[in-house]
């Protein structure tokens, strides 16, 4: 399988700042792949950069085979982008706005129209296509920016935190409608800090912090990475305070809720009589006691350093009803 | 590049011109930038400066109406799309620089040339009745070099518009630079007081009229409505003018690619 993205050693510097540092990644052609990073990261500046807005201080990229510096409108017929805000003519109706970005793509006049009825259909906006998008809800918006950014049918497909600050529904549409075109052949790249959304979607992932890449491969194996850790998770029957005494017996502790505590040990059993201990010298009671499989999430914190509590804030971080 | 690939390109322009005219045209700041102010300095004109001639007036109206219709557009359309993100729509789009910016700076020529034509219209006709009465000097108005001293002076404000809206921040940012320049030229290109008037203080100041870009819409404007005298003159007229559009437009391009980072 060919590459569809090719990052190496991609530097990009404003003034002192270095946004991204010496980040290299691959996406093989059809493949789901997911950036995955905290605010500020340097996720919108990488995709720029792939993208062709923005270019890099050092580095080379290539997509679908090709330099987008050296070749702009060669690589530009072969992605779609839709950015994290959807910049969309509000003035124009939806059904403008597909005309308009197809003949952009030079698109034939049959193709495009048809094209654009069975995008709008898709995305359920068909009955609205003559309406100004200025009356549009955010999802609608973004449903439209997708679809606008799928009118030249383009091999790759590149997202920028698309459900972000999206009701349930429309998450779920979007995620389903992806999925399917990756199914048919679509190559995606996909930012998010939403780690459930690109644990869902994603066949491999990177992980990005401060500019660099701290981790990169297939979900399941970055899983098994961390498995080294066992994570314990014990809730007791009354709010305690943070256990300082149990760190010398783990790996780490995350005090998850007034009552619910998370351990990361390599020796359950010396864990587990730690816990005892410690739950009969301060008079606990504990209501539950689980272990836990890593997930991606606890890939992120570990590859991060932000601590789980501060991760699932982030998650949540989502209007009109969370995740999807 | 290729036959194909240049009628694409053509298209694609069209498409931008298409677009910016249903979306931006009828955007405050065009309207008013492009024809209500125009229509005051007209008046303020008029009614302040009794001494200026008739001919003054109505060809330096249909100039300013042309200057302020196209430079506005463009101060309107850059700073907006870059607002709405939509400017990274045309940016990640197949085409190049050169194409986008072309499109963007017919759109506003294009207005720009509507606004002075409607504005010199009805200037012409109100004129006509005076002349009729005896009270002003008559129009000999040479349709054809009207049309093209109008267009070409269309063409070079919007690509002067262009040179400063390119990489400004908001609209008013933009407006506030071009209104820098847009006045020094009414002021010093002898929109609406001869040259010789303007420079009678310092005669030999009037070199830097002819570094402006307005004059030569002004002179050519002059002959276009009252009477052909120096055809060759009308012809430098319309070349500086091209020339100075073009020289413009080179600018603009090469800011606009150098402010992709």
């Amino acid at each position: 399988m060919s590459s569809a993205i090719k990052v190496s050693n991609l530097t990009k510097k404003y003034g002192r700042i270095t946004a991204l540092q010496n980040v290299s990644l691959e996406v093989k052609e059809g493949e789901f792949f997911g950036l995955l990073g905290p605010n500020g990261a340097g996720k919108t500046t990488l995709i720029r950069i792939m993208t062709g807005l923005s270019t890099p201080s050092s580095g080379e990229v290539l997509v679908a085979g090709h330099n987008p510096f050296h070749e702009p409108v060669k690589v530009k017929r072969r992605f779609g982008l839709v950015p994290e805000i959807s910049n969309i003519y509000v003035d124009l109706t939806a059904w403008e706005n597909l005309m308009f970005t197809g003949k952009l793509y030079s698109v034939p006049k049959k193709e495009r129209e048809e094209r654009a009825l069975r995008l709008l259909e898709i995305f359920g906006l068909k009955k609205r296509r003559f309406s100004s998008v200025r009356q549009f809800s955010k999802g609608m918006r973004r449903k439209l920016a997708i679809a606008m950014a799928l009118i030249h049918n383009p091999q790759i497909l590149f997202l920028d935190e698309p459900t972000s600050g999206l009701d349930v529904q429309s998450s779920k549409m979007i995620r389903e409608i992806l999925r399917k075109l990756n199914e048919e052949g679509t190559t995606i790249f996909l930012t998010t800090h939403y780690i459930e959304e690109a644990e869902k979607l994603c066949h491999r992932v990177a992980i990005l912090n401060h500019g660099k890449i701290v981790a990169q491969g297939a979900v399941e194996d970055l899983k098994d990475s961390i498995k080294m850790s066992e994570i314990i998770e014990v809730t007791f029957s009354t709010p305690i305070s943070y256990p300082s005494e149990l760190e010398d017996y783990c790996d780490k502790i995350i005090q998850l809720k007034e009552n619910v505590i998370r351990l990361y040990s390599s020796n359950v059993t010396q864990s587990m009589s730690v816990i005892i201990d410690f739950v009969q010298k301060n008079s606990l009671e504990i209501v539950a006691v689980k272990t836990v499989k890593p997930t991606l999430e606890d890939v992120f914190v570990k590859y991060t350093g932000l601590d789980i509590v501060t991760v699932e804030r982030m998650e949540q971080i989502r209007p009109k009803g969370g995740r999807g | 590049m290729n036959l194909k690939e240049t009628g694409e390109e053509i298209l694609k322009v069209w498409t931008i011109i298409e677009k910016d005219i249903k979306t931006y045209y009828l955007k405050s700041p065009s309207i008013f930038f492009g024809i209500v102010f125009p229509l005051i300095l007209y008046l303020s004109f008029s009614i302040g400066r009794p001494c200026i001639t008739e001919a003054h007036r109505l060809t330096g109206v249909v100039t300013i109406a042309s200057l302020f219709g196209a430079t506005s557009v463009e101060a309107v359309v850059f700073p907006l799309e870059r607002k709405s993100r939509t400017m990274d729509r045309l940016l990640v789009a197949p085409l190049h620089p050169w194409a986008l910016l072309l499109g963007k700076a017919i759109s506003g020529a294009l207005f720009g040339f509507l606004v002075a034509l409607v504005v010199g219209g009805i200037l012409m006709s109100i004129g006509s009745l005076w002349r009729w009465t005896g009270l002003i000097p008559g129009i000999k108005l040479e349709p054809a070099s009207f049309l093209v001293s109008v267009l070409l002076t269309a063409i070079m404000s919007s690509s002067l518009g262009t040179v400063f809206s390119v990489q400004a921040k908001d609209v008013t940012e933009a407006m506030w630079q071009l209104n820098v320049v847009r006045f020094l030229m009414i002021f010093l290109s002898g929109v609406f007081i001869p040259l010789e008037e303007t420079y009678a203080f310092m005669p030999s100041a009037q070199i830097i009229a002819y570094f402006l870009p307005l004059t030569y819409s002004v002179e050519a404007l002059m002959q276009a409505t009252f009477g052909i005298v120096h055809p060759q003159r009308l012809l430098l007229d319309f070349l500086c003018l091209i020339f100075f559009s073009i020289i413009f437009f080179s600018i603009a391009v090469k800011i606009f690619v150098k402010s992709i980072r």
